[in-house]
């Protein structure tokens, strides 16, 4: 059972210097060559085939600029990948960022619902879930308090709370795992827990290694836009250090 | 297209959220939408029916009838040229229909007119009567919302690769204000102007509105038929547009 196919997928990004961001420049450019906007394009990812079953926990590590935060937004459908194929079962949820679209001048309450309709919800998934999130982010006396009155801890606990509690059948993390503090931390983990015990996907990127080997079931090591390593934590880290020491 | 119905609840939420926005903080709150619209109506009354005298009949009712539309399409669409620039971070970390941003730009704008123009007609019926030809009034607001919209779809797509889009746009807002028999009727201008007025996509608009409120009759069949090209046209190109810049938003941002 596949939640994830992916075949020959590779990301290019065109770079641009002297970015002919106006009309003007663009016009001058036909003209001028020093104007004229240059070029370059950069393969983020190359040719990556990868398979994630379904109820699996799978780590992405890779040195910064590996491609690791492209891969999860192209499974997120943020941006369509310039070759390959990509096939999802189910719904995904990306956290790549806590509380994306969330309003300083609306209350906790109110950036609930909104927040959770960017998701696709309705306004009935969200009453069902509403008390669940208020108390997993145990702001229960400031949900009524505009969020710019929260402190930073506070906005991310509402941001966290919320993408759990939409249960999604895949959910994709970007190192977000430096969330609240200590005893919020632990409550992640526990519920990343219990999500791999409900048979949901999870895809995890993150460069803290001990979190990476007791949650991951497999990892996945991409370096420069390729899959260098695919197995067992264990071993994919080491390679990885291997491959840090080695450049 | 499909998609953004099944994502209706975010497209309330979002207008919603504007409409919220707007008022929170004030005292009066959501009475200034009726307040609003109200000292516009008064201030335009008094000035086109005691200062600037022009010989027409109620002319204040002629000109807030052209009026209230006008504000509507000039707002929602110098609003919507940044209604995806200014929501970049939702579009690099979350999917949904990107249509979504625009439509919530052009509702928005809808709700202040429809506010408008519940404030403005019992004025115009007091003063001018009621007639049946009123319940033409939301077929002619529908055709130019769809018009709006297309614009907007348009605008909004291109000012991600062009930011001049925003300036361009406010001054041809401008200059298609005065290019749009609104403070004048047709009947005022010289005949060699005649071609720029039927050029302009907002005459067979505008002029359906006032002839449904200010003259108390049926637009002419002309003015269905250009209403409902141009809505056709504009909305399959406007669409096409947006949907061809959409794949490039993330990046572009």
């Amino acid at each position: 059972m596949t939640a994830l196919t992916l075949q020959g997928i590779s990301k290019a990004f065109t770079i641009r210097y002297n970015r002919a961001d106006s009309l003007k420049s663009k016009f001058i450019g036909i003209f001028n060559t020093r104007y004229r906007e240059k070029k370059r394009t950069l393969w983020a990812l190359k040719g990556l085939d990868l398979e994630v079953y379904r109820g699996e926990t799978l780590g992405l590590i890779g040195a910064n600029g590996s491609g690791k935060s492209t891969l999860l937004r192209i499974i997120a459908g943020i941006f369509p990948p310039t070759e390959g194929r990509l096939s999802v079962n189910g719904t995904v949820v990306p956290m790549i960022e806590l509380g994306v679209g969330f309003h300083p001048e609306l209350t906790g309450k109110e950036n609930i619902y909104l927040n959770a309709s960017l998701y696709g919800l309705s306004k009935k998934e969200v009453d069902k879930i509403y008390s669940k999130i208020v108390d997993f982010s145990e702001l229960k006396d400031f949900i009524d308090t505009p969020i710019k009155n929260y402190s930073s801890g506070m906005y991310m606990r509402l941001g966290f709370s919320i993408a759990v509690h939409i249960e999604p059948d895949i959910l994709l993390i970007d190192e977000i795992f430096a969330v609240g503090d200590e005893h919020f931390q632990r409550r992640c983990i526990k519920k990343m827990e219990a999500f791999k015990e409900a048979k949901k996907t999870i895809i995890f990127v993150s460069h803290n290694a001990a979190a990476i080997q007791s949650m991951c079931d497999r990892v996945c090591l991409l370096n420069q836009g390729k899959i260098h390593f695919i197995g067992p934590p264990k071993e994919a880290i080491a390679r990885y250090l291997e491959l840090i020491d080695g450049g | 297209m499909k998609q953004v119905f099944s994502y209706g609840h975010l497209l309330k939420n979002l207008v919603i959220k504007d409409l919220k926005l707007k008022y929170r903080g004030s005292i009066l709150g959501a009475l200034w939408s009726l307040l609003n619209p109200l000292i516009f109506i008064i201030v335009y009354t008094i000035v086109f029916k005691h200062i600037i005298r022009i010989q027409m009949e109620n002319y204040g009712i002629f000109i807030l009838a052209g009026i209230l539309p006008w504000n509507f399409f000039a707002s929602a669409v110098s609003m919507s040229t940044k209604s995806i620039i200014d929501n970049g971070n939702l579009i690099k970390k979350v999917y949904f229909p990107r249509e979504i941003l625009p439509i919530a730009t052009i509702l928005f704008n809808l709700s202040q007119c429809l506010l408008a123009f519940l404030v403005f007609l019992p004025v115009a019926f007091y003063m001018t009567g009621l007639h049946i030809s009123i319940l033409w009034l939301p077929y002619i607001l529908s055709l130019h919302t769809m018009f709006t919209l297309s614009v907007a779809f348009i605008l909004s797509a291109i000012t991600v690769f062009y930011r001049d889009i925003i300036h361009l746009t406010e001054v041809g807002l401008m200059l298609l204000f005065w290019g749009t028999p609104i403070i004048y009727p047709v009947s005022m201008v010289p005949k060699f102007l005649n071609f720029l007025i039927n050029a302009n996509p907002l005459t067979p608009f505008i002029t359906a509105y006032q002839n449904v409120i200010y003259e108390k009759a049926e637009p002419c069949l002309a003015i269905h038929l250009k209403m409902w090209i141009l809505v056709s046209i504009t909305l399959i190109v406007g669409y096409q547009v947006f949907k061809h810049c959409n794949p490039n938003f993330a990046e572009e941002l």
